[in-house]
């Protein structure tokens, strides 16, 4: 009998102990569905943790008389329009893969400042991409860069996979000499020598304007058939001329092209170019030769004569065909 | 139980019997609080189903004005003049809010955001109209509060006796559109516009990646909350609902310095084009119409204005509101 009382006792407490158990559980699970997150609540923080103590941007670009302000903020694709909005989408579309960005501002004046970008744009050509898309026509070059130039408050570089602004507080020119030199060190940081673009190389030098290449992903002059173009702006007799060319293109590429022409109010012209691919129109006062070579589309287009533009076909062509 | 320490059949069978009725008494409990849906277990917040109409009743010939000069402040006032003067906004002991756009935190130098001197010159107007009080608010793409600083804004609205209204969670509430198929229980910052008598847009004339150009209906993008940027993927329809959301007393359009690249958010002044000109108007299809084509655009270049006037919310053709031209 003791042996079965004992049971019963054991029995009983186990069973007191099963029942607070489970009491516990209701209650953690009613405590926890009380702080249920909505639906409709706000969106996530806009600066999620990501690895930036060890980059760059935590060195102080500026030099002694600057001190970072705030922490490197962080953004990937899914929550950069939080930081610039509707032009994410020109990063975005350009194989974007982050950006880190910082404000560094004077130790004795802070409302002197300069805020770094550097886009992370997965390899050399996406960040010429968003260089050349957005590059100023008032930009002086920046020497020592293959690809940076200045305005009279920022700096702007492509290097290696990253696309690198820097906007100052103000036009002076103390800092944007500081700017400067805080675009070479992240440029020499984050970069290995030269960015090879080969394509560029195929445009031939002749009358070619200094730095003046684009590469457009989509949508060239309009037509959904035309993607990843590089363009090289010419100056023939005071025109300008620009040349483009893309590669590994489908192979009915060209006659889509000649099509769109055509269907957007194009006239053809005479064309000289001794080539089975290749036409000449005119559209709303832009002349312009295009052909197929060689795995290439190419062509010349601007408000100048179709000899001028011939003559840059020709050399253009020339180029591609000895490839 | 028995002597062996065998439990009787009686006894077994009662256990079975309690322990079957706890099972389905466990069962039955589960069942009863149960829900299936779990949003059903929370009230639903209140869905506020659109704004009222903050629009003043139209003027034949003064609807829209036109001002040339460098000087915003003296512009904007002149514009505000023309088309009859700040009194036909404002009446005394009415609330105003002011909406600039002050979505990055870039200085006013770079024209991203509205500018410092169209807030102080406007806030000053409506107090002389005899407004009760003026605030200003927005909910900008970066921090707020350095937007609000580094824009230049927070300091013009103090310094005039405007209230900066920075968005907080809770002044966000959720809205539908009547009609509207993308503002759907879709957080608007609905606090400041709950009980304010006037809204007065001021934008600024912007070139933008997305839609083409940014200017006072587009401004509106700066009252939506949670992850607005669904909306980019159909960026013309939301610019249009917005439109038909905030139907505003009058706006503001600076083009002073137009964004004419790299927009919207710029960043450097080699991306502004001095067109010195200011634009004021009762109808925001009319006066982004204008604005367009300062950055040599025509209505038919941005979708959403003719989805407006097609919706009946303004007219494109601008020139039919035979707009007040002048200096200022």
């Amino acid at each position: 009998m003791p042996e079965i009382a004992n049971h019963s006792r054991t029995q009983t407490i186990i069973s007191y102990a099963l029942i607070i158990l489970l009491v516990l559980i209701a209650a953690a699970v009613g405590l926890k569905q009380q702080f249920y997150e909505s639906f409709t609540s706000e969106p996530p923080d806009s600066t999620p943790a990501g690895n930036t103590e060890n980059t760059i941007l935590s060195d102080n670009l500026f030099g002694s008389d600057f001190t970072p302000a705030g922490q490197i903020e962080t953004y990937n694709s899914a929550n950069l329009y939080e930081k610039i909005d509707g032009k994410a989408d020109l990063y975005l579309n350009n194989g974007f893969a982050s950006l880190q960005c910082r404000r560094f501002s004077g130790k004795s004046v802070k409302d002197r400042w300069a805020e770094v970008y550097l886009y992370d744009m997965a390899d050399g050509e996406n960040a010429f991409a968003v260089y050349s898309l957005q590059k100023r026509s008032e930009g002086v070059p920046l020497d020592w860069a293959q690809f940076g130039y200045s305005t009279s408050d920022s700096a702007y570089a492509a290097a290696g996979k990253y696309y690198i602004e820097i906007f100052l507080s103000s036009e002076d020119d103390s800092l944007l000499a500081s700017a400067k030199s805080a675009a070479r060190k992240l440029v020499s940081a984050v970069s290995f020598g030269k960015t090879e673009i080969p394509i560029l190389n195929l445009f031939p030098a002749d009358n070619l304007v200094n730095d003046s290449f684009k590469f457009i992903r989509a949508d060239a002059f309009g037509c959904s058939d035309l993607e990843n173009i590089f363009t090289a702006e010419y100056k023939i007799n005071g025109n300008s001329i620009t040349a483009y060319l893309t590669k590994n293109r489908p192979a009915d590429t060209y006659a889509k092209y000649y099509r769109f022409l055509l269907d957007n109010g194009a006239n053809r012209l005479q064309n000289n170019l001794k080539l089975p691919d290749s036409g000449a129109v005119e559209l709303f006062g832009t002349n312009e030769i295009f052909f197929s070579t060689n795995g290439f589309l190419a062509g010349v287009r601007g408000s100048t004569t179709i000899e001028d533009l011939h003559q840059t076909a020709v050399k253009l062509l020339k180029s591609l065909s000895e490839k | 139980m028995t002597q062996n320490g065998k439990i009787s059949r009686r006894e077994f069978l009662a256990r079975s019997a309690k322990a079957g009725i706890s099972i389905a008494a466990v069962a039955g409990a589960a069942r009863l609080f149960y829900e299936s849906d779990v949003q059903k277990m929370f009230s639903p917040p209140q869905v506020v189903s659109g704004l009222k109409d903050y629009s003043i009743s139209p003027v034949t010939g003064q609807m829209m004005s036109i001002v040339s000069g460098s000087v915003r402040s003296q512009t904007v006032r002149k514009a505000v003049e023309l088309l009859g003067g700040i009194d036909r906004f404002v009446k005394p002991g009415e609330t105003v809010l002011l909406k600039p756009n002050i979505g990055f935190a870039r200085p006013p130098r770079v024209c991203a955001t509205s500018h410092p001197d169209i807030i102080s010159e406007v806030t000053k107007l409506c107090y002389k109209a005899g407004a009760k009080k003026v605030f200003v608010t927005d909910n900008p793409i970066n921090d707020p509060k350095s937007c609000f600083e580094i824009s230049g804004i927070s300091a013009a609205a103090q310094k005039n006796g405007a209230e900066v209204i920075l968005p907080k969670a809770d002044y966000f509430k959720p809205l539908s559109l009547p009609g509207g198929r993308l503002i759907k229980n879709q957080p608007v910052l609905y606090e400041p516009l709950k009980n304010i008598d006037k809204v007065i847009g001021i934008a600024v004339v912007k070139d933008h990646h997305r839609s083409g150009a940014s200017m006072t209906m587009k401004n509106w993008y700066g009252l939506l909350g949670g992850g607005r940027n669904i909306f980019h993927q159909d960026i013309n329809t939301i610019i249009v609902e917005l439109a038909m959301l905030v139907r505003p007393t009058l706006v503001i359009l600076d083009a002073t310095q137009v964004m004419v690249s790299n927009g919207p958010t710029g960043g450097s002044v080699s991306d502004l084009k001095q067109t010195n000109i200011m634009i004021a108007g009762c109808d925001q299809v009319a006066v982004d119409s204008f604005g367009a084509t300062l950055l040599n655009m025509k209505p038919a270049d941005l979708p959403y204005l003719l989805k407006a006037e097609g919706l009946g919310l303004g007219t494109t053709n601008f020139e039919s509101l035979k707009p007040i031209y002048a200096k200022g």
